[in-house]
């Protein structure tokens, strides 16, 4: 059954684009977790979610990206948000979460930020 | 004066969430509650139902949550059942991002959202031993 599903991407190597799809809950979070604990361990800290095709976040869906956030940010990378339908957004801005995160339409203009970040350093 | 309802039993498994958001889902289309507010609805139950199965049973998936739905007039009332621990923390206020971003927290925001959506929260811990709470929502519909 296809509840939730994931597929990456890399970009020049170094970023990488995470499509999420489905219904991501407490029952599926940790599947996310586990994809994002692997790129931690092969050191790959710029990271693009692409919401597009996902239909439901809960706050254990939430959970997933701000367990890690701080050790990503300190290696120079970040998670950056693109393309929320809006009922997914809205659960990220009842937490306040667009204090914290980039949140993108387009998802050039997210590759093109990290690249930025990539030659200021 | 109109008064409906339905009710689901189901065991206490993280797998059971997927089909307590489509009872609720259901429930609410059919009744033509305003779409967004049924996904808000349903967003408040799998948070409850979330925090049941994970604190309550602490994953064991042997226990039970009875939820009970109905709608009076513009009133929908949620009855959640089960027999676990009783809620310990009942903390709802709102969440400040920065510290979680600090402590590296990644939970606890189900609370606050259930509080946030729903116009009533209340919770009973009953002498037979179950964790009794009931959320009312005032719905407009389509």
């Amino acid at each position: 059954m296809t509840e939730f599903n994931i597929s990456k991407e890399f970009v020049d190597n170094d970023i990488v684009i995470i499509k999420v799809s489905g219904f991501l809950d407490a029952h599926t979070a940790p599947k996310l977790e586990d994809e994002i604990s692997q790129l931690l361990d092969d050191k790959k800290y710029k990271i693009i979610i692409d919401f597009s095709s996902l239909n439901y976040i809960s706050s254990a869906g939430l959970g997933v990206f701000m367990a890690n956030i701080e050790i990503i940010r300190s290696n120079g990378g970040d998670i950056k948000f693109y393309n929320l339908p809006d009922k997914v957004f809205e659960v990220f801005d009842m937490l306040g979460f667009p204090m914290l995160y980039e949140f993108y339409k387009d998802l050039n203009l997210a590759i093109e930020k990290f690249k930025e970040q990539s030659n200021a350093e | 004066m109109q008064n409906d309802s339905e009710q689901l039993s189901i065991k206490s498994s993280l797998e059971s969430l997927k089909i307590i958001r489509e009872f609720i889902s259901e429930f609410c289309i059919k009744r033509n509650i305003k779409k967004s507010s049924i996904d808000k609805i349903v967003l408040a139950v799998d948070e409850a139902c979330s925090n049941i199965i994970k604190h309550a049973y602490q994953l064991d998936e042997s226990g039970i949550i009875n939820i009970k739905l109905s709608l009076e007039d513009s009133t929908l009332k949620i009855e959640i059942e089960d027999y676990g621990q009783p809620f310990k923390n009942s903390n709802v206020n709102e969440p400040n991002i920065n510290d979680y971003y600090k402590e590296h927290k990644k939970g606890g925001w189900g609370l606050y959202l259930i509080k946030k959506i729903m116009n009533f929260v209340s919770y009973d811990r009953t002498n037979d031993g179950k964790n009794y709470l009931v959320l009312i929502k005032n719905v407009e519909f389509e």
